[in-house]
C-alpha cells in the first residue's frame, strides 16, 4: 500500500494524490466548459426545445436546428448583425496596435531616458487648467479665448516662475502617474468624454470608440511593457549608437524584434479587454458604431429574452477568442508575466 | 541625451528632421502617451469634478449649470438618496454589535502601537490629539453636511459618519494645501502625514464597520424582512471583498495543483483560461440560462436537492441574488489569479524546492516555508490589480439582475448609470467620484497594510 501515498519523483505526486489531483482538475474544467457548451447546445435548439425544460445531448434529447444561425446571420445578418461585428473588429484591433504603439515608445522611454519634470511647472499647469475652467463654468468667457490665453501664460510664466524651483519629480512618479490611471472607475470620466466627443461631431464614431480605449489601455500596456523592457540588456543599444543609428532606428529595428512575446501578449491582451467592454461602448455608441455586446444585451426583447440568438451571438463572440485563449497560453510565460512576477 | 553624436553635413531636408527627432528623441517618445491620459483622463477627470458639484438642468437652447457646492454628495450621503448609496438602516443584531466592536478595538489597538512606535507622544498626548482631531472633523462635517439634519434630531447616519466625512475632507484639503505652500516654506518641517492619514483612514474604516453593522446584520420586523437594507457603497464593497478572496484561493489552489508534473497540463491550462475571455455580457447571460430553474439544465438538481419548483427564482431574494453574481464574478475571474500565479510557481527558484524535498519536508510545511514566502509579494500584487478592476463591476449584475430585487445587487457604477438615465449629471457625477474615493481608500490601505504584511511573513 505504501507505493499509492510515496512521490513517484521530485515533481510528481503519489498516485493517491494524482487521482485526487485530476478529480478536482476534471471537475473544474466541467464547471468551465458546462456552461459554454449550454450555450452552444441552445443556439441549435428550437424554441420549443429550450422552453419544454432542461434537454441536454443532440439527437438524443432534441432535434439540433440551425434556425437561429439561419436567423442572425443570413436573414438578419445584413441589417443588424455584420455591422457591429465589423464594428468589434475594427475597434478592437485598431485600438489595441495604437496603444500598443504609443504605450511601448512611452514604456522604453521611462526605462532608458531620465526625466525631471519640475514640480513648479506641473503645479502652474494645474492651477490653469482650474482657472480656466472657473472662468468657462461662472465667468462665461469664451473657450477658445480661454485655451489660448491659457496657454500664453503658461509659457510666458514657465520661462520666468517655472525655472526657479528645482524640485522636481523622476521617471518612477511618471510611470505611477501614467499606470494609476487605470485605477479610475471609467463611469466617473465618461460623461466629460461623450460631451467632449459629442461638441466636435465624433459621437457615435469608431474613431471615438478608438481613442477612448487607446487611454483605457495605455496604464496596462505601461505597466506590461516596461519592466519588459527593463529585461533588454542595454548592451545592444550601445553597439547601435556607436555605428551611428538614431534612438528611433534603435528602437525600431532593435529593441521591438527582441520585445516580439511581451508585446503579442500584450496586446491579445487588450484585445481582449476591448473585445468584451460593455460600460464605455453603452456611452458612446448609439446606432453606427454598436459594438458586439451591445448587440447581446439588445436581444432581451419585450417578448422576454430569446435565448437562442442570443446564445448564437455570445458563440459568435467566444469563436475568436478561444484562438486568442491558446496563443495567450503560449506567450504567458515568456511574455505577460515578466512585470507581475518581478514586482 | 543631446548632442552626444557628431553629425554629418545637413545636406537634406529630411536629415535635419531625422537630426532634430534624434535629440529630443526623450520627450517624443512619452508626449504621446502623456497628451492622451491628459486629454482622455484627467480633464475629464476635472470636469466630473465640475459636473459633482454642480446641478445641470436641461433649459431651452442647452444646459444650466449652476454651482451648488458639495449637496449633490451631500444628497447622496445624508439626506434624500441616503437609502440608495448608504442603505436603510435598520436594527443591528447582537453578532453585528459583537463584530464592530472587536474591530474597533483591532484598529485603536493599531493606531496607538503605530503612534507610539513612530512619535515619543505618551499616551495622554495621544488622548489629547485624538479629541482635537474629533472635534475638528465633527465640526468640519456639521459645517459641510450638517445642514440636511433635522431640527432637534441627531442625524441618521449618527455623528461617526459626520466624524467621517468631516475629517477626511479636512485631510484632504490639508493635504493640497501642503503640496502647494509646503515647497515655499524655509527650513524641514516634521510631517504629520502619515499619521493623520491612518487616523482619518480608521475613522473610516470605522463609518464602514457601523453601516455594514446597521444595514447588512439586521433583526427582522413583524413580517419577517430584515429592518436594514445595504446601499450601493457596501453592495460595492461586497461584490469586491468575498469576490476578490474566493478568486484568490480558487485560482491558488488550482495554480498549485497544476505546477507538477501532470499528463494534459497544457490542455487544462488553455481550458482554466477561457473564462476570462469571454465578454461579461455573456457570461451574464449564460450564468442566467444554467441557473434558471425551470428550464435551465441544474432543474432537476434544483427540485431534488432545494426542493425548489419552476416559480421560484434565485434572482428575486437579495442574498441568493448577490451570490448568483458573485458567482458568476468568481467563474470569470479565477483564470487571471490562476495564471499569473501559475508563472510565479514555475518562476521559483529550484534549489529550494529541491532541497525541501529531499529532506522529506510533509506539504503543508513545503507549502507554508517554501511556496507561500515566494509568491506573496505576487500574491499583493496581482490582488491589487483585482481589487481595483473588481471595484468597476457593472456588466454582470446589469444583464443578470438589473441591480435588483430592489437595490441588492446594484454596484456604485449601476447608479451612477442610472442616475445618467435620470439626467441627473451632477448626481451622477458625484456617485462615480465617491466610488473613486472608494477605490482609492481601499487601494491605498491595502498598498500600506498588506505589502508589509507580506514582507513579514515571508520572512
Amino acid at each position: 500500500m505504501d507505493w499509492l501515498l510515496r512521490r513517484r519523483g521530485l515533481y510528481t505526486p503519489s498516485p493517491l494524490a494524482q487521482i485526487f489531483i485530476y478529480f478536482i482538475l476534471i471537475f473544474w474544467t466541467i464547471v468551465v466548459l458546462f456552461p459554454i457548451y449550454w450555450v452552444f447546445t441552445t443556439s441549435i435548439k428550437l424554441p420549443i426545445a429550450v422552453n419544454s425544460g432542461p434537454n441536454y445531448i443532440p439527437w438524443v434529447d432534441f432535434q439540433p436546428d440551425l434556425h437561429a444561425w439561419y436567423k442572425i446571420l443570413i436573414e438578419e445578418g445584413e441589417s443588424t448583425t455584420f455591422v457591429p461585428f465589423i464594428n468589434t473588429v475594427i475597434v478592437g484591433i485598431s485600438s489595441a496596435l495604437i496603444a500598443l504603439g504609443i504605450g511601448a515608445a512611452a514604456s522604453y522611454a521611462l526605462v532608458r531616458f531620465k526625466y525631471k519634470p519640475k514640480l513648479g511647472l506641473i503645479g502652474l499647469f494645474v492651477a490653469l487648467v482650474l482657472l480656466s475652467l472657473a472662468a468657462i463654468g461662472y465667468g462665461g468667457a469664451p473657450v477658445n479665448l480661454v485655451i489660448v490665453s491659457a496657454a500664453v501664460i503658461f509659457f510666458l510664466l514657465a520661462q520666468t516662475i517655472g525655472k526657479r524651483f528645482n524640485a522636481h519629480l523622476g521617471n518612477e512618479d511618471i510611470a505611477f502617474w501614467l499606470i494609476s490611471q487605470r485605477m479610475l472607475p471609467p463611469v466617473a470620466i465618461v460623461m466629460p468624454i461623450f460631451i467632449f466627443f459629442k461638441s466636435i461631431n465624433l459621437d457615435d464614431t469608431r474613431t471615438a470608440l478608438i481613442i477612448t480605449y487607446v487611454a483605457a489601455n495605455l496604464p496596462i500596456v505601461i505597466w506590461l511593457m516596461r519592466d519588459y523592457f527593463a529585461t533588454i540588456p542595454i548592451v545592444l543599444e550601445e553597439s547601435a549608437a556607436i555605428d551611428g543609428a538614431t534612438r528611433l532606428q534603435t528602437f525600431i529595428s532593435i529593441i521591438l524584434p527582441i520585445a516580439i512575446p511581451g508585446l503579442v501578449a500584450t496586446f491579445l491582451f487588450v484585445l481582449v479587454f476591448t473585445w468584451n467592454e460593455y460600460l464605455l461602448a453603452l456611452f458612446l455608441s448609439t446606432n453606427n458604431a454598436q459594438t458586439m455586446p451591445i448587440l447581446v444585451v439588445a436581444q432581451n426583447t419585450t417578448r422576454g429574452p430569446q435565448w437562442w440568438n442570443m446564445s448564437v451571438l455570445i458563440m459568435l463572440m467566444i469563436v475568436p477568442v478561444i484562438g486568442m485563449a491558446i496563443a495567450l497560453e503560449r506567450f504567458i510565460a515568456r511574455g505577460l508575466l515578466v512585470g507581475a512576477v518581478k514586482s | 541625451m543631446a548632442g552626444t553624436k557628431t553629425s554629418p553635413p545637413m545636406d537634406t531636408n529630411l536629415q535635419r528632421w531625422q537630426d532634430w527627432g534624434d535629440r529630443h528623441a526623450s520627450q517624443l517618445f512619452l508626449m504621446p502617451a502623456v497628451l492622451l491620459v491628459l486629454v482622455m483622463s484627467i480633464f475629464p477627470l476635472i470636469a466630473s469634478l465640475y459636473l459633482a458639484l454642480t446641478r445641470v438642468k436641461i433649459a431651452q437652447g442647452g444646459f444650466d449649470i449652476t454651482f451648488i457646492g458639495l449637496a449633490n454628495f451631500n444628497k447622496l450621503i445624508f439626506g434624500r438618496e441616503q437609502r440608495h448609496t448608504i442603505g436603510k438602516i435598520g436594527e443591528p443584531t447582537l453578532f453585528g454589535w459583537i463584530l464592530f466592536i472587536a474591530i474597533a478595538i483591532l484598529l485603536i489597538w493599531s493606531i496607538k502601537r503605530l503612534v507610539l512606535r513612530r512619535t515619543t507622544l505618551t499616551v495622554t498626548h495621544g488622548a489629547i490629539a485624538a479629541a482635537i482631531f474629533v472635534l475638528i472633523g465633527l465640526g468640519v462635517g456639521h459645517f459641510l453636511f450638517g445642514y440636511y439634519t433635522i431640527e432637534g434630531e441627531p442625524p441618521e447616519m449618527g455623528y461617526l459618519g459626520m466624524l467621517a466625512w468631516g475629517s477626511f475632507c479636512t485631510f484632504v484639503a490639508l493635504r493640497i494645501l501642503w503640496l502647494a505652500i509646503g515647497p515655499l516654506l524655509p527650513g524641514e518641517w516634521p510631517s504629520a502625514g502619515p499619521i493623520l492619514g491612518r487616523l482619518v483612514a480608521i475613522t473610516i474604516a470605522l463609518y464602514l464597520m457601523w453601516i455594514t453593522v446597521h444595514t447588512f446584520t439586521t433583526l427582522p420586523n413583524e413580517e419577517g424582512n430584515p429592518t436594514g437594507i445595504p446601499g450601493t457603497l457596501l453592495i460595492t464593497l461586497y461584490f469586491v471583498i468575498f469576490g476578490v478572496s474566493l478568486q484568490y484561493i480558487l485560482g491558488l489552489g488550482l495554480a498549485l495543483l497544476l505546477t507538477g508534473d501532470l499528463f494534459g497540463k497544457r490542455f487544462f491550462r488553455v481550458v482554466f483560461l477561457l473564462p476570462m475571455m469571454i465578454t461579461p455580457v455573456g457570461v451574464a447571460y449564460m450564468f442566467r440560462m444554467v441557473s434558471n430553474t425551470s428550464i435551465g439544465p441544474l432543474t432537476p438538481l434544483f427540485r431534488t436537492v432545494f426542493g425548489v419548483g419552476g416559480d421560484y427564482s434565485w434572482a428575486a431574494q437579495a442574498h441568493s441574488a448577490r451570490i448568483g453574481v458573485m458567482l458568476a464574478d468568481i467563474w470569470q475571474w479565477t483564470p487571471f489569479i490562476f495564471i499569473v500565479l501559475i508563472a510565479a510557481l514555475e518562476g521559483m527558484a529550484q534549489d529550494q524546492r529541491e532541497a525541501a524535498l529531499v529532506d522529506g519536508a510533509t506539504n503543508w510545511q513545503f507549502f507554508r516555508y517554501i511556496t507561500l514566502p515566494q509568491i506573496l509579494p505576487v500574491s499583493t500584487t496581482i490582488i491589487l490589480i483585482r481589487l481595483i478592476e473588481a471595484f468597476k463591476i457593472v456588466d454582470l449584475p446589469f444583464v443578470m439582475t438589473r441591480g435588483g430585487p430592489g437595490t441588492a445587487t446594484e454596484p456604485m457604477t449601476l447608479h451612477a448609470y442610472q442616475a445618467f438615465k435620470a439626467s441627473d449629471f451632477g448626481g451622477s457625477a458625484a456617485v462615480a467620484y465617491l466610488l473613486l474615493f472608494l477605490v482609492t481608500y481601499i487601494g491605498l490601505n491595502f498598498i500600506n497594510n498588506a505589502r508589509p504584511l507580506a514582507e513579514e511573513l515571508s520572512s
